[in-house]
């Protein structure tokens, strides 16, 4: 190590000075080369250069003269010179020629172009006697640039004539115009100095000094001079190039800086400064083999270092890897937990804790939250009749729009099937409340596109706003129900606040839901039967059960408000059984008294039971020995309207095992005439409504009779409902309708007064109640 | 093609009801050209310009139907007229089939009778016209217009004229039976474009021609005919309407205003008579 170190070191120090040299040298060689062939190259360039100018001058004039010449020889010269030659006066005619005739020079003028630069300023056309007959210059008469001895000496064989004028030169071209070989006129031409400047200097550059003169025998045209002083090019060889044009001899001068003088690459200044540069290189290597010497085996330490930190590096990676990995699925988990898969939207928890995290706030804060509970109109009925594809797509819709009503703090929650919350921290009262609500309403004006079908749904929105009507948000959510529910009592796309009168009903409806299921549990409610009667004969064929609830706190409680109540909770199904099975028992036993039509109202949430129903009603006429032929089912219109699938083999069903069926309330509803058809019905009852006013209102006259006159086509059994005066069965039985019942025949009584009114009847004979089965179209 | 009777006035309201604006027009000059295509009769010229224009601008489409100097006033109007000098003479009924006329129609007092003209949109007057072998030797202009009509009048002295009724050639209209001229009316029904050819066609040694088709022909036919100098003074022309539709006239003029003051119209107007504006300037400048 140390002999090698000894030797190398001086030697190393006479080799690099040597190669410094030998470089320098090298480099001074080459330059001296480069720059002798750069000059003769130059001067070779400069003289195509000025060759090239030559040729550009020659070409431009002589297309120049070509052009005139078929301006000379066009239409409109012609027509101007014939028209004068017949004698046409300006005013009448020939000015129209003249006209054109300056177009046409205008034209060319200002279209005659070379590189973009104009090849004429000035185009006349002089009558044999100089006078101007068209001029695109200032009009003087005369054609003042050229004395009239010259133009009219020129020969129209040369046609490029070179006049000084105001220390430069002017070129103009002459072309004779003939007319049946007469020479009628002379077109002038006045060459462009900014385009013939151009033609002459178009490779000059202000960076390099140069001069170039045109030469004539008129005198010298100088097109350029880059040199700072006016002597400057004297000290220059000037490169000479002639060139004829048009028979006259040009010639072309060109001075050019050399290439020496303008060149810094090998000047003085360039070999010293590449010369110290040598001394930097030089200190640089030396220090260079020192430092190379210390460093192997720090070198040596810092890669074996390198290679630790390089494979710690890798498994940190990936341990971030991992970690990530995590975070992203715990995300998604937190994400899942919290967020509903169809909209998107917060799910009923996530928009509970948002609700209690904005009370927690406006506790602090003193403010006000308002919430929005929204339920969408006939969802569950779209749901049910085109599937829960189109449900889904309504919802996905929905959010889509109450997304947009959303401001920045908002929360819009999906709280369970068609149901949404909205939480505002920023509502200042009741009135912005209403504006927020009106504005919702509005984004469900459009109907929804499910698959390129239209749907019309409206929304319902209950609010309340905390602290004033609850302190919870559990109580927010349920009073925000109860302003719902009575938003959908009034009719739906609507929206109310809650308030002391919902929380009445809210409590009632409570009350009522616990009272309504301890007396179905204790059989607590009654049944009354009203009579029905054959109008005719005015004897009693049956009677319609209806049941009647007398509770010992609350007093009589009308059907009109426990049966949708016990539609929503469920209790509809016991409800039903009991009148069911009661009704059938009792008129099983009358049957004893005098042969009796039994009518049932069975409720249209009865129906979803789907073949359960059935079963029941197969097993109470069983139990009670009623026969099927006795008992006829009422339904209402709506039923039909749902039109749920089973619904048609349902009533058949009834239908094939002997028992009536009647459309109830007829003509309320969405009456389609296509349910008679569609569906195995042998009776419709007129609702009572249309009888009210059947003797002033026309038009409940003709409906009355239009019904009686289908159904009698359709051969179909019409009972009349409400029936209250006499004038009223005798217009019925009039326009042929069979049954009928209300006050005027009797009210729904317990079923002991029902029977001593049976009791007390005259006899019936059989027959109606037989015709009647007997008729049933089937 | 759809026809109307007289009785039923077709005014704006029921142009922008139909969609349609039916341009009655007759080849003359640069004002209408008209040529057959596959696709049937196109029509071309500075009004057909104007009315494709007006058209667009009362929100209609754009119908030519050509027409001739015989029976245009009727399929405006829906009664057969003619014009026997400055008398207009009436016929029948006949079906409507334009609302509107637009060929360079010189605006004359007998034919307001008949028709409602626009405010005038474009100059003119009625030349002497020679074949360029006639001895008729064009006039020396004395300045005065009037001097310069006698003297052309005087040169017609036992020359054959040609001339046509029922249009602003009408040898009437210029007391044509006043001077010795001897005045040749076409056997057959002619366009106003075709009387240069006539007297190249040696039918007569010259002809009445309008300044609108003397500046064509110049251009046309050179050193083949000569100006031989006014017959009349300045006329106007306009745009011809029914006289019950004043609502479609006054959106015309109301639509000729804004073309005229946005400078659209002069540009029109050079597009297709580049040389009018040297011998009416004064018209031009008073627009």
């Amino acid at each position: 190590m140390v002999i090698s170190r000894r030797v190398s070191y001086p030697f190393a120090l006479l080799l690099g000075g040597m190669l410094m040299i030998s470089y320098l040298l090298l480099l001074l060689f080459v330059a001296y080369e480069g720059q002798s062939r750069l000059r003769a190259h130059q001067d070779n360039e400069l003289t195509l250069r000025v060759q090239s100018y030559a040729r550009d001058l020659q070409y431009v004039i002589g297309r120049s003269e070509k052009n005139l010449r078929d301006v000379a020889e066009d239409k409109v010269v012609y027509t101007y010179f014939a028209n004068r030659a017949l004698g046409m006066s300006m005013a009448y005619g020939l000015g129209a020629s003249q006209h054109k005739l300056s177009g046409l020079l205008q034209d060319n003028q200002e279209g005659h172009l070379r590189e973009g630069v104009p090849v004429y300023s000035r185009l006349a056309i002089l009558d044999v006697s100089g006078q101007v007959i068209a001029d695109t210059g200032q009009n003087e008469g005369r054609f003042v640039p050229l004395p009239q001895d010259i133009l009219l000496a020129s020969s129209p064989r040369r046609s490029l004539l070179i006049q000084p004028r105001d220390q430069t030169l002017l070129f103009y071209q002459l072309v004779p115009v003939y007319r049946h070989e007469q020479l009628q006129a002379i077109l002038v031409a006045e060459l462009n100095p900014a385009q013939l400047l151009r033609l002459i200097a178009r490779k000059e550059h202000q960076d390099q000094a140069s001069r170039v003169q045109l030469m004539t025998p008129n005198g010298a045209l100088l097109a350029w001079d880059s040199y700072s002083t006016t002597v400057d090019h004297q000290r220059e060889q000037p490169i000479r190039q002639e060139v004829e044009i048009d028979g006259q001899r040009l010639e072309i001068l060109g001075w050019f800086e050399s290439l020496g003088n303008r060149d810094l690459f090998t000047s003085n200044w360039f070999i010293a400064a590449i010369s110290l540069l040598a001394f930097p290189v030089i200190a640089g290597g030396i220090v260079l083999l020192r430092i190379n010497n210390n460093n192997l085996v720090l070198e040596t330490r810092v890669d074996l270092a390198a290679q630790q930190q390089q494979r710690l590096a890798q498994q940190n990676q990936l341990l971030q890897r991992e970690v990530e990995k995590r975070q992203r699925s715990q995300r998604q988990l937190a994400y899942q937990a919290n967020h509903d898969v169809l909209t998107g939207l917060p799910n009923r928890k996530a928009g509970q804790d948002a609700l209690e995290r904005a009370i927690r706030q406006a506790r602090l804060q003193d403010s006000q939250v308002l919430l929005m509970f929204i339920d969408l109109d006939n969802f569950k009925h779209i749901n049910d009749t085109k599937g829960h594809h189109y449900g889904d797509q309504l919802l996905v819709q929905s959010a889509g729009r109450l997304r947009t009503l959303m401001r920045e703090g908002d929360t819009l929650a999906r709280f369970g099937g068609d149901e949404f919350l909205i939480i505002l921290s920023d509502v200042a009262d009741r009135g912005a409340a209403r504006g927020r609500a009106e504005a919702l309403l509005r984004l469900f004006d459009q109907p929804f596109d499910v698959d390129g079908e239209a749907f019309h749904v409206s929304t319902s929105i209950g609010m309340t706003l905390y602290p004033e009507d609850g302190n919870d948000a559990n109580e927010l959510i349920q009073r925000s129900d109860a302003a719902l529910y009575r938003v959908k009592e009034r009719g739906r796309n609507g929206f109310s606040f809650y308030d002391a009168i919902i929380d009445q009903m809210a409590r009632r409806r409570l009350k009522l839901d616990a009272k309504l299921r301890a007396a179905i549990e204790q059989a607590q409610l009654e049944i009354h039967y009203q009579p029905i009667l054959a109008l005719e004969h005015q004897q009693i064929i049956g009677a319609e059960a209806l049941v009647r609830w007398h509770d010992p706190e609350l007093g009589p409680i009308s059907p009109a408000e426990f049966i949708p109540l016990a539609e929503s909770n469920g209790l509809i199904h016991r409800l039903g059984e009991q009148v069911l099975s009661t009704a059938c028992r009792q008129a099983a036993e009358w049957q004893a008294l005098c042969p009796l039509q039994l009518s049932v109202n069975v409720s249209s949430v009865q129906f979803h039971q789907g073949e359960r129903l059935l079963a029941e009603i197969r097993r109470v006429l069983a139990s009670s020995a009623l026969p099927p032929q006795c008992l006829t089912i009422e339904v209402t219109e709506s039923l039909l309207l749902g039109n749920h699938k089973d619904l048609n083999s349902q009533l058949q069903s009834l239908a094939d095992s002997g028992i009536s069926l009647a459309i109830d309330d007829f003509g309320t509803g969405y009456s389609a005439l296509s349910y008679l058809q569609a569906f195995p019905f042998d009776k419709l009852k007129i609702d009572r409504s249309f009888l009210r006013h059947l003797d002033r209102n026309q038009a409940d006259k003709s409906l009355v009779q239009a019904i009686l006159a289908m159904a009698q086509a359709l051969g179909l059994q019409v009972v009349a409902e409400g029936i209250e005066e006499a004038w009223q069965g005798e217009f019925l039985i009039q326009h042929g309708c069979q049954f009928g019942q209300g006050f005027y025949y009797g009210r729904p009584v317990p079923a002991e007064a029902f029977e001593a009114m049976l009791r007390d009847a005259p006899r019936l004979s059989p027959l109606p109640v037989a015709d009647a089965v007997a008729s049933r179209p089937h | 093609m759809l026809s109307l009777a007289p009785a039923q006035a077709r005014d704006l309201p029921e142009i922008q009801r139909d969609g349609v604006l039916r341009h009655l027009g007759i080849p003359y000059a640069h004002f209408v050209a008209s040529y057959q295509t596959v696709n049937g009769e196109v029509a071309q010229g500075l009004d057909v310009d104007l009315m494709r224009g007006f058209a667009r601008h009362i929100g209609v489409e754009y119908q030519y139907v050509p027409a001739t100097w015989h029976t245009v006033l009727g399929l405006l109007t829906g009664q057969a007229a003619q014009m026997i000098g400055e008398r207009p003479v009436l016929g029948g009924p006949v079906a409507i089939e334009g609302d509107i006329i637009a060929n360079g129609m010189t605006i004359l007092p007998g034919r307001e009778h008949l028709v409602a003209f626009s405010r005038p949109y474009f100059p003119s007057a009625v030349w002497l016209v020679a074949r360029s072998d006639s001895e008729m030797q064009p006039i020396e202009p004395s300045g005065d217009t009037l001097r310069d009509i006698e003297a052309v009048k005087a040169v017609m002295a036992h020359r054959t004229v040609l001339a046509m009724k029922s249009s602003c050639l009408d040898p009437n209209l210029y007391q044509l039976d006043q001077t010795k001229a001897e005045v040749i009316l076409p056997k057959q029904e002619r366009l106003l474009n075709e009387m240069v050819p006539a007297i190249l066609n040696r039918d007569a040694e010259s002809t009445l021609l309008d300044v609108p088709d003397t500046l064509v022909a110049l251009e046309k036919w050179p050193g083949e005919i000569k100006v031989i100098g006014p017959v009349s003074g300045m006329q106007e022309m306009g745009v011809a309407f029914r006289h019950n539709s004043p609502l479609l006239r006054e959106a015309f003029n109301h639509y000729l205003a804004e073309l005229i003051a946005d400078g659209s119209f002069l540009k029109l107007a050079e597009k297709h008579f580049p040389t009018v504006f040297f011998f009416f300037p004064e018209f031009f400048e008073a627009l």
